[in-house]
């Protein structure tokens, strides 16, 4: 009893301490007139970051260095342009504690849309309460008991049973986006360079990458790889038809070697991309190049191999898409596991009415996770006992199954949780430095750059991680378990985390910039075209104020999921409840921190 | 093959030889505006202005649309009085102008884009 009240006085006394250290008790000084000298310059403000007190006013004096820039305040009307030569006083009030963003509003060149700069207004409780909140998720998460949640199979409404198993379906999918990728990648290669008003750019990066990551994973998995236009000139090639069952495959049909079964070749391609994350996003001609590249060798291999071994093995999106589906709450599974033990034909593997499964799935049996599955829906034409379900689950039900855990799955779900933190420092943060470190402006800064983003993403949160499962097996006394196998099953958990802090991410970079898409519609090419006459937009609607509870809330969203599967996991690796229990804090602390680090990232 | 078949296929080449065509002739269209020269600011290091030597003649109205693409530019044209002021990246002015004299004016950018801004310069030909 002495104990836990000595416990408990211990916790009262650190959290005190921890308020007062944070200032929590502090009164706004507030109302005060500040001025401060900004200097603009491609592509940072400086100095890019001020604190002022909650009630001051700011008045900015900006001049530029180099050439013509902009400054806006997001979510509010103060837009004001910066020629150079010229000084320009801004006045913003900063009347409540938090983050007040300003960005460059006049294109200065590649990097703009990342060109921000920040006004911490103090008290800025945003990172405290966000902790404070997110550690009162972690423990209730790794208290709360998991039970399978109830599937609902959609294929019991009829029209959608009868679309999925039209023959045109995927086709016609596939045709909008093809129609769309054709305009990207001439826009990309003959159109302006400036990839703000370049339409390959902004529709990849801006619309199919925030369509992709805030819609289409978390709701449906791997759909998109169902209508991607980059694998189908050379699927329809080898299948040697694009709507009808064909039996006269094209091309040579090997097998993909079996050193090369697995994402290693997607782990490789992805690394790449997000390395030069900055440079792809930001020039239509890469991003054109980047498409038809993925397509010809997409086209190669449809030629050589046989299926879709691009989709299952190399593609890096697919990499991607692939570990994020299991988090995804629709699956496609068999009905009834009976009727396929009895099924002598296999028609879903090996092909009947429909084609064999293009990843070699086999969806009758054995399919237990969404991982490969690219909802292509030829499994649905060839089973001839009507044995599948396409089923609203609960979120991250894959991320529960143990069987089929691999370490090139572990890896890229690291791999992805480092780069939504490391593009969200250099996208998002208002450090001009590391912008042009990543823009490749200079050799050795981008060597630099590399081995800091390598360093992290590569060598300090795997090593992080596994100091987790360490940890977790030495606390819990479960010595027998294996290390590595804890280093891969603990990297699931981080999964519905890395993919809320994707989605916040995200959401940050598309809506302020919303209204790049109405603009590049109306001059797609950027020569001056206004075909809609919409190609001065600047949308002022985007409800921006929304955005800081909308990471908060994805953030412990992701953190709770994080934390239920991570709590199954421990329970599936280490067996008895006391172990468990032990076991599960290691994981629940690193859980925590991640998601503190990006709360403070965003917020603080 | 069986219509659907045909039907997909003929749409896939629409698509894939359609929207390269629809952007050219578009784009050719535009260009067949009469009396209206379109002209493209770059900075230098991109290639500068585009046309750099337009030919008009004297005593004719001049009309030029002028497209900033990569960062804001401006236009200016002493000789004749001309002068855009500021134009926004993605943005088009058009400046109006007759000639009155013969010969070779040079006009040049007015707003600071590039460590090689002086050096924006192209030239106006009058022909007598």
């Amino acid at each position: 009893m002495r104990r836990r009240l000595a416990g408990i006085a211990l916790l009262v006394a650190l959290g005190g301490g921890f308020l007062l250290f944070t200032g929590f008790f502090v009164h706004p000084r507030g109302g005060r007139e500040v001025e401060v000298p900004l200097t603009v310059q491609k592509f940072a403000f400086s100095p890019p970051r001020i604190s002022v007190e909650a009630g001051d006013r700011v008045t900015f004096r900006i001049r530029s260095l180099d050439i013509t820039h902009g400054f806006s305040v997001e979510g509010r009307g103060i837009d004001a342009t910066v020629l150079p030569g010229r000084e320009v006083r801004v006045t913003v009030p900063a009347e409540h504690p938090g983050k007040i963003r300003y960005r460059c509003s006049v294109i200065c060149g590649p990097l703009h849309p990342f060109m921000v700069g920040e006004i911490v207004v103090r008290p800025n409780r945003w990172p405290l309460w966000g902790g404070g909140l997110a550690l009162v998720v972690g423990l209730l998460a790794s208290a709360a008991v998991g039970r399978p949640g109830p599937r609902r199979d959609l294929l019991g409404w009829r029209p959608l049973r009868w679309l999925l198993t039209r023959r045109p379906f995927q086709f016609a999918l596939i045709a909008p986006n093809l129609l769309a990728f054709t305009l990207i990648v001439l826009a990309g290669l003959v159109g302006t360079a400036t990839g703000a008003m370049n339409f390959s750019t902004i529709f990849v990066w801006l619309a199919w990458w925030g369509l992709l990551v805030l819609f289409l994973i978390p709701l449906a998995g791997r759909a998109w790889c169902a209508m991607c236009p980059i694998p189908a000139p050379g699927e329809w090639l080898a299948r040697r038809a694009i709507v009808e069952r064909s039996e006269r495959p094209f091309g040579l049909g090997w097998a993909w070697p079996k050193r090369l079964q697995n994402l290693w070749p997607a782990f490789g391609g992805l690394l790449l991309l997000v390395l030069f994350g900055l440079i792809v996003t930001t020039r239509p001609l890469v991003t054109a190049l980047l498409l038809l590249g993925l397509a010809l060798v997409a086209l190669a291999t449809h030629l050589l191999f046989e299926r879709r071994v691009f989709c299952r093995y190399l593609c890096p999106v697919g990499g991607l898409l692939g570990v994020y589906s299991m988090a995804a709450s629709l699956e496609l599974r068999q009905r009834d596991l009976d009727v396929c033990r009895e099924c002598r034909g296999k028609a879903c593997f090996r092909g009947g009415e429909g084609y064999p499964c293009p990843t070699f799935q086999f969806p009758g049996g054995g399919m237990t996770r969404n991982t490969y599955c690219l909802l292509c829906t030829e499994c649905l034409k060839a089973c001839p006992y009507d044995n599948l379900a396409l089923s609203l689950r609960p979120f991250g039900a894959d991320l529960l199954v143990a069987r089929g855990r691999r370490a090139d799955e572990a890896w890229i779900a690291l791999l992805l949780l480092g780069t939504a933190l490391a593009h969200s420092v250099i996208k998002l943060g208002p450090w001009g430095w590391i912008k042009s470190w990543a823009n490749l402006e200079g050799g050795p800064e981008f060597l630099l750059y590399a081995a800091l983003f390598l360093g992290t993403v590569l060598v300090a949160l795997p090593a992080l991680h596994l100091l987790t499962a360490w940890l977790s097996r030495t606390v819990a006394g479960a010595r027998r378990v294996k290390l590595g196998k804890l280093f891969v099953d603990y990297a699931y958990a981080l999964i519905p985390l890395s993919l809320a802090a994707w989605m916040a991410f995200t959401l940050a970079v598309v809506l302020p910039n919303l209204s790049y898409i109405p603009r590049v519609l109306s001059d797609p090419l950027g020569w001056g075209w206004d075909l809609f006459g919409t190609r001065e937009t600047t949308w002022k609607w985007v409800p921006l104020g929304v955005l800081p509870w909308a990471q908060l809330a994805l953030l412990l969203v992701g953190l709770w999921g994080s934390i239920r599967v991570g709590r199954s996991i421990v329970e599936d690796a280490l067996g008895d409840a006391g172990a468990v229990r032990r076991g599960l804090a290691p994981l629940v602390i690193f859980l925590v921190a991640i998601a503190w680090g990006f709360l403070a990232l965003y917020l603080g | 093959m069986k219509r659907l078949e045909r039907t997909a296929l003929a749409l896939v080449l629409a698509i894939l030889t359609g929207v390269p065509a629809a952007v050219f002739s578009y784009q050719a269209l535009r260009d067949r505006q009469p009396r209206e020269i379109f002209v493209v600011a770059r900075t230098v290091e991109r290639g500068g202005w585009s046309p750099a030597r337009i030919v008009v003649r004297r005593g004719q109205k001049v009309r030029l649309r002028i497209l900033a693409e990569d960062v804001t530019h401006g236009f200016q044209l002493l000789h004749f009085g001309v002068s855009a002021g500021a134009i926004k990246t993605g943005t088009t002015k058009i400046v109006e102008f007759t000639p009155d004299r013969a010969g070779e004016f040079p006009f040049y950018c007015s707003v600071r884009c590039s460590p090689l801004h002086m050096a924006l310069m192209g030239t106006l030909v009058v022909e007598p």
